[in-house]
């Protein structure tokens, strides 16, 4: 009996290769077009620059209202102690009976910035325009 | 005259080296991209949910951490030094916008005192950055 075993191929197995390249450059793009770079999130202030300090602007107090953070991280509106969550509504209440309110933050040297900051946070939230920022003792 | 109509050999450019081409100069470019970024302090950014996003090209970033020490460029500077690197930057681009990298846990006394120094050369438009997530719970 003979068995025929065919040695040589005619046709060759090959996978079209030729797509790949599309495939790749597809990935390549749609990674590029998803991809988001971190953007930076910040509270924007202007600082009064030092020039500016000779003509000091006369304020009304009854337009004013202090919020003072204490040494110990406690913050109070006008001497009463408040919660940071409560500030946002407390001062939009006032700012709708005053529009002219300036709000004045006032950090003890030893508070920490973070309470500072979500100070800063409820104020800007209540859509105060009119912030002044000062450290107790100066 | 014979001309031979049907060639035997077709014309063909391989095309299967492509993909490895093209992978390779994927990995190139991934290679030698260097995202400029600086390093500055390890610092645990405020939460809140007023911020703003803010244009990166006029960043000048000042990095405050908890023991109170300044980095500006990577390299610890006073808050005097931090206050003239950023007047420079002012000089060439007034749009400068100083973003105070600070630590929720830093005194309050160091970020006055680098604010006083920012007023007297003119450094006015600053922006206290904080993390992206959002709200802190707040107490």
């Amino acid at each position: 009996m003979a068995v025929k075993i065919r040695k040589y191929r005619r046709e060759q197995d090959e996978l079209n290769m030729s797509s790949i390249s599309d495939i790749v450059f597809l990935l390549l793009i749609y990674f590029m077009v998803v991809t988001v770079f971190q953007q930076d999130i910040g509270m924007p202030f202007i600082l009064p620059a030092a020039s500016d300090q000779q003509e000091t602007i006369r304020v009304k107090e009854s337009n004013t209202t202090t919020l003072e953070i204490t040494q110990n991280n406690i913050t109070l509106l006008d001497g009463e102690p408040i919660v940071i969550n409560a500030i946002k509504n407390r001062l939009s209440k006032m700012l709708m009976e005053n529009p002219k309110l300036i709000v004045i933050i006032e950090n003890h040297p030893a508070s920490d910035y973070g309470q500072f900051a979500a100070v800063l946070d409820e104020v800007r939230l209540a859509e105060c325009r009119r912030v002044s920022i000062k450290m107790s003792g100066t | 005259m014979n001309f031979e109509r049907n060639q035997k050999t077709k014309a063909t450019v391989p095309t299967a080296s492509m993909g490895d081409i093209v992978f390779l100069l994927l990995i190139f470019f991934m290679v030698t991209t260097v995202f400029k970024t600086e390093d500055g302090l390890e610092v645990d950014l405020p939460r809140a949910e007023s911020g703003n996003e803010i244009k990166r090209d006029d960043i000048r970033n000042i990095y405050v951490d908890r023991f109170g020490r300044i980095s500006v460029d990577d390299t610890l500077v006073t808050e005097q030094r931090a206050a003239q690197l950023m007047a420079q930057s002012v000089q060439t681009n007034p749009m400068t916008i100083v973003a105070f990298q600070g630590d929720v846990d830093t005194d309050y006394a160091v970020m006055d005192r680098i604010m006083e120094e920012l007023k007297k050369v003119n450094a006015v438009r600053v922006s206290f950055n904080n993390k992206v997530e959002g709200a802190q719970p707040k107490f």
